[in-house]
């Protein structure tokens, strides 16, 4: 039984862990989104406004808890859940250094692909469970949006897995102890930070449940404390994307200098996280938002096609680098095929980013001419 | 009694049970949900069984894909509305295979001499899953997934608008 208290304590902290970052995030966005756009942002509470946020928990917990005539009892209830427990189970498995992790997994990137489908049921059940026409037409465009990246998503991680010969997130990370994965996979990372994006709902992908124009989609009937855990599932799944793409992609924690101090590798896992996290914040306060089309359009005209792209790629340089150097046992790139691999990732950016960019011009040539495109 | 046995009961419980209120209750969209249940019930036994990707494949197309798929059919169509979908006069004849079904499998269950072992099996990893599938198992894959294209073809030829070429 002493086990299974070590693990329900491990649970608790990591819970605990992710409310308090979740506190932090939404704070440095704010701050960040203010300083972007010239404004000082929350002040007055606490120095620098920095208990903005714990004064927002507060506001949030001490509101009354509607529930819209017509809906059903039961789902409404459920329905927080079922979107915010998947986003925290998978932290289960996510490493923060070689040794801080609650479990280990063995198939841990298939598990997070597995488990976090699941919070698409909740999207969809909220939505229905309003018994609300908008709140269904909400929950309709958001579970399309969802499913149409999750492939990408998941095609991405079958790329990395194949190049790394595992699913297990430690092993990922140490592969590159030398060098970060992004370096031979640009455009993986590519493919997963902006289907990531997209999977977690941030501008410039969040027109299902837009706040400032739709009211939240699947959530428009919700308020109080079953809005805030809507709100805290999306932002542990925004920490959550910014970490897999540290830990996939550049490295983890791994950097200049860990080898000696092992105190160390928090803080460049940490540096790498608020860096993925600043550019997120910043491409909110930069980009518009896609319409509905555009968004469903992305997704399966461009996004899809470059990930088979990409797993074709990422499948055929090992496999050619084994039949010439007749040598299966490794199951590490060596260097030139590392170049090889990186060069042709990003000759294909270039290709797809030049056919992009050129139609645009032409749609934009069309636009001028008061032409409909 | 171990934590093995304790867990599989437990989620034995549950699978059952979710199985119970999918059958007995009106609501389509409630029903989908302890299907649901019953879903992840199932992957929580095959962990207990050691078949850690058997689980997640369940939990991702059956607890992820499937449900979705059938939330949406029931949404979209409103099956709650239509009454007599749920309730008609083919309740006795439903009623009567059902009762045929539970009694034939029940027999047959019991008649089966099974072949039961309680020695702790080897648990397979992704990669021999991989190497035989890709190599023993290769034309049967291949073939399923030239099914599936004809089959995903076929959805977009029936969904094309008409005289849309």
């Amino acid at each position: 039984m002493s086990t299974l208290l070590i693990t329900i304590t491990q649970v608790s902290i990591l819970l605990a862990f992710i409310m308090v970052m979740v506190l932090i995030l939404t704070y440095l966005e704010r701050k960040v989104l203010a300083r972007i756009q010239m404004r000082m942002g929350p002040m007055r509470t606490g120095p620098y406004g920095i208990l903005q946020s714990l004064a927002d928990m507060m506001k949030l917990l001490a509101k009354e808890d509607i529930r819209p005539h017509g809906s059903d009892r039961m789902l409404f209830y459920l329905a927080p859940l079922f979107v915010f427990v998947p986003s925290f189970l998978i932290w289960i498995t996510i490493p923060f250094t070689r040794n801080i992790v609650v479990e280990n997994l063995e198939l841990g990137l298939f598990y997070i692909v597995a488990v976090s489908t699941v919070s698409i049921v909740g999207m969809v059940l909220a939505g229905w469970a309003s018994g609300g026409k908008y709140s269904i037409l909400g929950s309709a465009r958001s579970a399309a949006q969802l499913i149409s990246y999750e492939l990408p998503l998941v095609f991405v991680i079958a790329g990395v897995g194949i190049l790394a010969q595992s699913f297990n997130l430690i092993t990922i990370v140490n592969q590159q102890s030398s060098i970060p994965a992004i370096v031979y996979q640009p455009l993986g990372f590519t493919i997963f930070f902006v289907a990531g994006l997209a999977e977690v709902g941030r501008i410039p992908f969040d027109i299902p449940h837009a706040e400032s124009e739709v009211v939240g989609g699947p959530f428009v009937e919700y308020s109080g404390i079953r809005w805030s855990i809507f709100f805290l599932a999306e932002y542990a799944n925004t920490l959550a994307i910014a970490t897999l793409s540290v830990l996939l992609f550049l490295g983890g924690w791994s950097g200049p200098l860990t080898e000696h101090f092992e105190w160390l590798q928090p803080i460049w896992l940490i540096l790498k996280v608020s860096a993925i996290l600043f550019l997120i914040f910043w491409i909110r306060a930069t980009l518009p938002r896609f319409r509905i089309d555009q968004l469903m359009q992305f997704a399966w005209k461009i996004l899809l096609p470059l990930s088979f792209v990409y797993i074709m790629v990422n499948a055929t340089v090992p496999f050619v680098e084994t039949v010439i150097t007749s040598n299966a046992a490794s199951n590490q790139l060596t260097g030139i095929a590392q170049i090889i691999l990186g060069a042709c990732q990003i000759l294909i950016l270039f290709l797809v980013a030049f056919a992009i960019s050129k139609r645009r011009k032409k749609y934009l040539t069309h636009l001028h001419q008061g032409v409909p495109a | 009694m171990d934590a093995q046995f304790f867990a599989f009961t437990l989620l034995s419980i549950i699978a059952v049970s979710g199985g119970i209120i999918l059958s007995l209750t009106k609501n389509v969209v409630h029903g989908a949900l302890s299907l649901l249940t019953t879903l992840l019930a199932a992957a929580g036994i095959f962990i207990v069984l050691s078949a850690g990707f058997i689980a997640l494949v369940q939990i991702l197309i059956y607890g992820g894909a499937v449900t979705i798929l059938l939330l949406f059919a029931l949404m979209l169509s409103n099956a709650n509305e239509q009454k007599e979908a749920i309730d008609n006069r083919q309740k006795p004849i439903a009623i009567a295979a059902s009762i045929a079904i539970f009694l034939t499998s029940t027999a047959v269950i019991l008649q089966t001499q099974w072949n039961t072992r309680s020695e702790q099996g080897e648990p397979i990893t992704i990669i021999d899953l991989g190497r035989n599938l890709f190599t023993d198992w290769i034309i049967p894959f291949e073939i399923i997934s030239i099914i599936l294209l004809i089959a995903m073809i076929g959805a977009v030829v029936i969904a094309w608008p008409e005289g849309d070429q």
